[in-house]
């Protein structure tokens, strides 16, 4: 039976600093905080193709690692912490009571933060430079430990992943988003729908008060000094498979495969009741369960899995093809099988007694990427771990990772379904495409009713056997008709 | 065959060995699936049917699915082959008969992995009702010799 331990967040922070706090425990000891959820993008060329060439590999693993660690030293000088890296995607706290106050802290740290990626960052970058944006909400989160995908910080509450949804949904490079309700005020604003948008990069008068030059200044010369010991770093060497001690933080792990996020859709509610009614430690009892799922599903689906750290309430699986078998067999057929063991968990083989109670009215929504050579990727990817906040963060690269967050976060995409990228869809097996259908341009949608009647969909195209011409030979081939002696 | 070394045969052989990895793209059907595979095939392979076996895990082991021990595969009744075959080389000589021979074991080889690859997939229980099979046993064997003698012989 697990032990749950609530303690306070100046408590919990430097425990999480060590490793073994995320190892596999009886006792769980979570946190809550209030403040400013802050996320920062920074959006590079290099992630679509890193993993097919090593020279783009290197950069973008180096490029990678040397934000994080710059992301995390300027985060100190600013009273900030990182919660999460995923990739380009840092996630930081800037604990507050009192939003109105330090409302303008999380404006200076903005613009700094921008200010050294634009200046020291972008040269590093060259050409692959897409843009940097940053997005922040205020409200309260709980933070649950998990030892999944190399241990991972679990942050649940609105605030917590409403920056991370409108970073998703596009702000201008150079911008800070913030919810109309906490920035409607701001001099300089410029709306964008339920958001507002602040131009960090370059003051005018009216935001002169956002720049804080002692601190850029801070800032840049800690990107500096991390660029100098970068420079001492060397080359890296990729593992090209997985093996017994392998360690991703010395050497990143160039693999093949297909990746699955699952989201769950519905769980917002859930945690929104929790803080209303002061339920958070019932909340975390579920949420902790509901991190199981995952495991149910590595022992159903039946292949080589790399687990990725949470984000938010999605959880992120990198599969790799069975032992014998190509990707390009597997991407053929794992949306239907692997969709279908994922939200069979919840259904079959009592299922839905065991996880009722934890998933409550909640359902999960699975996103399944590969790409080919002609979209890009072709199931490479880079699994690596960057060292941020005395702590190790697994990371994944490539094409599928981000192909498959956008999917499951395609519009319109509701519990039980299934998404997959069109490529990907292209790329099943032709007896599988009549059960997926178009969303949108760029994916294509399943449910798991519709792939647990796989088998009757694809049996009745199968039913067929006909006579077949043989080149040069009169007597055509019988139709096949197999027998038992 | 990918992954097959060419056959060795002794003088005195019984049978020529092959096994390699079979693509099971068949007539309208084009996919990258591969299935490890073992076969046999034997001096009077104008009468009798190369012995075919699939080594895949996801062979389903049963009658119903037209396979037995070992992934034994049940793919043409030896009456057809011998018909069929025989005709070829009767009509069109060994060069024509030898290529017809190695299609019509292939071909109906992918079809019936395929489905077995599909079903395994899909987490089928049994073998379609509307998927073409032959009575089971001697069955089978007559209903083959009643569409022969109807002109029903596809």
């Amino acid at each position: 039976m697990k032990n749950y331990e609530h303690l306070t967040f100046n408590n919990f922070w430097p425990l999480t600093g060590s490793r073994e706090f995320f190892q596999p425990s009886d006792l769980l000891r979570f946190s809550d905080v209030i403040g400013f959820h802050v996320y920062a993008d920074l959006r590079l060329n290099l992630d679509l193709a890193a993993a097919e060439d090593t020279r783009r590999a290197m950069k973008c693993v180096d490029i990678l690692e040397d934000y994080t660690a710059i992301s995390d030293k300027c985060a100190g000088l600013a009273g900030a912490r990182v919660l999460e890296v995923q990739g380009e995607r840092i996630h930081f706290i800037l604990p507050s009571q009192e939003p109105m106050t330090d409302l303008i802290r999380v404006l200076v740290f903005s613009s700094a933060l921008t200010q050294t990626v634009y200046q020291e960052i972008k040269p590093a970058v060259g050409d692959d430079w897409q843009g940097f944006s940053m997005a922040s909400d205020y409200g309260p989160a709980v933070l649950i430990p998990s030892s999944y995908g190399g241990g991972s910080l679990v942050s649940l509450g609105n605030a917590a992943n409403q920056p991370a949804k409108k970073l998703g949904r596009g702000v201008d490079s150079g911008h800070l988003a913030l919810p109309n309700r906490i920035g409607k005020n701001l001099s300089g604003a410029k709306p964008s729908g339920d958001w507002i948008l602040v131009d960090v990069l370059k003051p005018v008068t009216a935001t002169q008060s956002f720049f804080d030059e002692r601190l850029t200044e801070s800032m840049r010369q800690m990107a500096r000094s991390v660029f100098q010991q970068s420079t001492r770093r060397g080359g890296r060497n990729f593992a090209g498979g997985m093996f017994d001690g392998l360690s991703f933080a010395k050497t990143p792990l160039r693999t093949r495969g297909m990746c699955l996020r699952a989201d769950l859709d519905g769980f917002t509610k859930a945690v929104e009741d929790a803080f209303k009614n002061q339920k958070v430690p019932d909340l975390v009892r579920q949420f902790t369960d509901v991190m199981q799922y995952p495991l149910d599903f590595a022992e159903k689906v039946g292949k080589p899995l790399i687990e990725l750290p949470w984000a938010g309430d999605c959880c992120n699986i990198f599969i790799q093809p069975s032992y014998m078998e190509t990707v390009e067999e597997m991407r053929a057929v794992l949306p239907v099988e692997a969709g279908r063991c994922w939200h069979g968990i919840a259904y079959e083989n009592g299922g839905s007694k065991r996880w009722s109670s934890s998933l409550g009215s909640a359902k999960w929504a699975v996103g399944l990427a590969c790409g080919d050579r002609d979209e890009g990727g072709d199931g490479n990817v880079i699994v690596t771990e960057f060292p941020a906040a005395g702590r190790s963060f697994r990371v994944v690269v490539g094409w599928c990772a981000r192909r498959a967050k956008d999917a499951q976060e395609t519009s319109g995409i509701k519990g039980d379904d299934v998404v997959v990228p069109i490529v990907d869809y292209q790329n099943l097996e032709e007896v599988f495409k009549p059960l997926f259908e178009l969303m949108g341009s760029n994916y294509r949608f399943s449910n798991y009713a519709k792939l647990k009647q796989a088998g009757q969909s694809a049996g009745k195209s199968l039913a067929t056997s006909s006579t077949k011409h043989v080149v040069g030979i009169s007597t055509a081939l019988p139709a096949p008709r197999p027998y038992w002696r | 065959m990918s992954g097959c070394h060419g056959i060795n045969l002794d003088q005195g052989a019984e049978w020529a060995k092959v096994s390699g990895m079979l693509n099971l793209s068949h007539d309208e059907i084009k996919t990258h699936k591969m299935a490890h595979c073992k076969i046999h095939v034997f001096p009077d392979w104008k009468s009798q049917q190369p012995i075919v076996w699939c080594l895949e895990p996801w062979i389903r082991h049963d009658w119903n699915w037209h396979a037995g021990a070992g992934g034994l595969l049940c793919y043409v009744l030896g009456e057809q082959w011998t018909d069929f075959v025989g005709g070829v080389l009767k009509c069109e000589g060994a060069e024509a008969a030898t290529r017809y021979a190695t299609d019509l074991c292939l071909r109906n080889v992918r079809w019936l992995l395929y489905r077995h690859y599909i079903g395994h997939v899909t987490k089928m229980k049994i073998w379609p009702k509307d998927w073409p099979a032959w009575p089971h046993g001697d069955a089978g064997r007559r209903e083959y010799l009643r569409s022969t003698k109807n002109g029903d012989n596809q």
